[in-house]
């Protein structure tokens, strides 16, 4: 149950992601929430419950994104999320720059797994080199916006624990 | 076995949730354009909620301008501007009813000049969320209303009075997946206007200016700036006539194996265009004719 507030904070971020990105002119951009959530997870509940509530959130990524596969966004966390709770554990991820580093390297096997999978299983999947440019684009945003998106489900958290996040955000 | 299980529970647990999705996608990937009844709903009940947050997030700008108000002026100018402010709005109210209604005549007019196309008219709901792909989902607004238009089904154009903005992908109830023209997968069947040239529109892919690529054979002449791009309903899918684009600048094209390539700047801009027209039935003897036949 601990980690349902971040499955609802990263709900809330997906829902008004593009108004908020229109309002403010980046409307060339996005922001992959969900993966941040799933690092955060991965640092603070690496057990079963944090996998299955990853795994929902792939769904519901899935479902917030026509024009893709179901099923792609959960296989992807569900196998990023393998893999960083074996490295997160080593390292600090409540400083900002190696939590930017982590977040865009993460994005970076997000596109990798993308390519893999559309390759795989969407027959009309054609490889693009937009489709690239656009998931660069995405793993940047992401990496700069990681710390703030880290401290607001790191607050998500906190509030269901009736506990505060002390910790500074650009230590 | 049971205390197997809890001893290697996360193992278990993890092969299930990475299993899980390949088998949907392989069930997916293999049917597409068909959505069982959990995606239809769940797809609907996601396109509700996006309706209600761009709507929600679109009013915070207004509200905290009008919070501001309140704590910056003195009473007397605090009415005044309350005054003004309510002579302000309705004239935006106004005005937005203005283009509203601007926009629905241009759309019935589309339906007057083209009788012969069964449309259904649908609102933009979201846009621009997939990184990859230039998807639109939007709402139709009359499904199941009509009986003398049919539903919207996978594969039908997406239009408006400026010209074409792409086809249907997916259909739940009443929400459908628009690719839109700009889309690198997408493909429309064009001729040059005025000229007889056939080709091929292809999707640029970029998030940024919707824009497109004409291919004509080289063999032909090198097309004029600002020649008007139409579609010439040889894919069967897009009725025939409906405009594209126009040559942006002849002279940056390039050759693409047989083919002449040009950039063309799109019609209609599918990031400001708020409803649209789904063409539910092309007439039967447009589609013969594209073929040649009687």
């Amino acid at each position: 149950m601990r980690n349902v507030f971040v499955l609802i904070a990263v709900f809330v971020c997906m829902m008004i992601q593009v108004p908020v990105l229109t309002l403010v002119g980046l409307t060339t951009f996005s922001v992959d929430a969900p993966l941040v959530a799933m690092l955060y997870i991965a640092s603070t509940g690496p057990g079963v419950v944090g996998m299955v509530i990853v795994s929902l959130m792939g769904l519901l990524t899935d479902l917030f994104m026509p024009g893709g596969l179901p099923g792609m966004q959960m296989e992807i966390l569900v196998v990023l999320f393998l893999l960083a709770r074996m490295v997160v554990s080593r390292l600090q991820l409540n400083r900002t720059l190696p939590l930017i580093i982590v977040v865009f390297v993460s994005s970076l096997v997000s596109l990798g797994l993308f390519m893999l999978l559309s390759v795989i299983f969407d027959r009309g999947y054609q490889h693009s080199s937009t489709v690239v440019t656009g998931g660069l684009a995405q793993a940047l945003l992401t990496a700069l916006l990681s710390p703030l998106l880290f401290k607001l489900f790191g607050v998500a958290d906190g509030r269901f624990h009736h506990r505060r996040d002390t910790r500074s955000l650009f230590v | 076995m049971r205390d197997w299980l809890f001893r290697h529970r996360f193992t278990a647990f993890a092969a299930v949730l990475v299993i899980l999705p390949l088998l949907l996608m392989y069930v997916t990937g293999s049917t597409i354009g068909s959505s069982g009844p959990i995606e239809n709903g769940t797809a609907a009940m996601t396109g509700w909620a996006q309706t209600g947050a761009g709507s929600v997030v679109n009013s915070v700008g207004s509200f905290s301008s009008r919070i501001g108000a309140v704590f910056s002026v003195a009473s007397e100018n605090f009415r005044l501007s309350q005054e003004n402010q309510r002579l302000l709005g309705t004239s935006l109210k106004a005005r937005r009813i203005e283009a509203e209604n601007r926009e629905l005549r241009l759309l019935l007019g589309l339906r007057e000049s083209r009788p012969e196309l069964k449309l259904l008219p649908a609102e933009v709901v979201l846009r621009d969320v997939n990184p990859f792909f230039r998807v639109e989902r939007i709402r139709l607004l009359m499904a199941e209303r009509r009986e003398d238009v049919p539903g919207a089904s996978v594969g039908n154009a997406v239009i408006t009075s400026a010209g074409l903005v792409g086809r249907v992908t997916e259909v739940r109830r009443s929400f459908a997946d628009v690719m839109l023209v700009s889309d690198h997968r997408s493909r429309v069947a064009v001729q040059v206007h005025g000229t007889g040239i056939i080709g091929m529109v292809v999707g640029s892919g970029r998030k940024a200016g919707f824009q497109a690529r004409v291919q004509v054979p080289v063999s032909e002449q090198a097309l004029q700036k600002d020649a008007v791009i139409v579609t010439s309903g040889h894919d069967r899918v897009f009725p025939r006539g409906i405009e594209v684009g126009y040559i942006a600048d002849p002279e940056a094209r390039r050759q693409v194996g047989p083919f002449m390539e040009y950039d063309i700047v799109l019609a209609e801009d599918p990031s400001t265009v708020d409803t649209v027209m789904v063409v539910t039935e092309l007439p039967v003897a447009e589609s013969i004719d594209a073929f040649g036949g009687k």
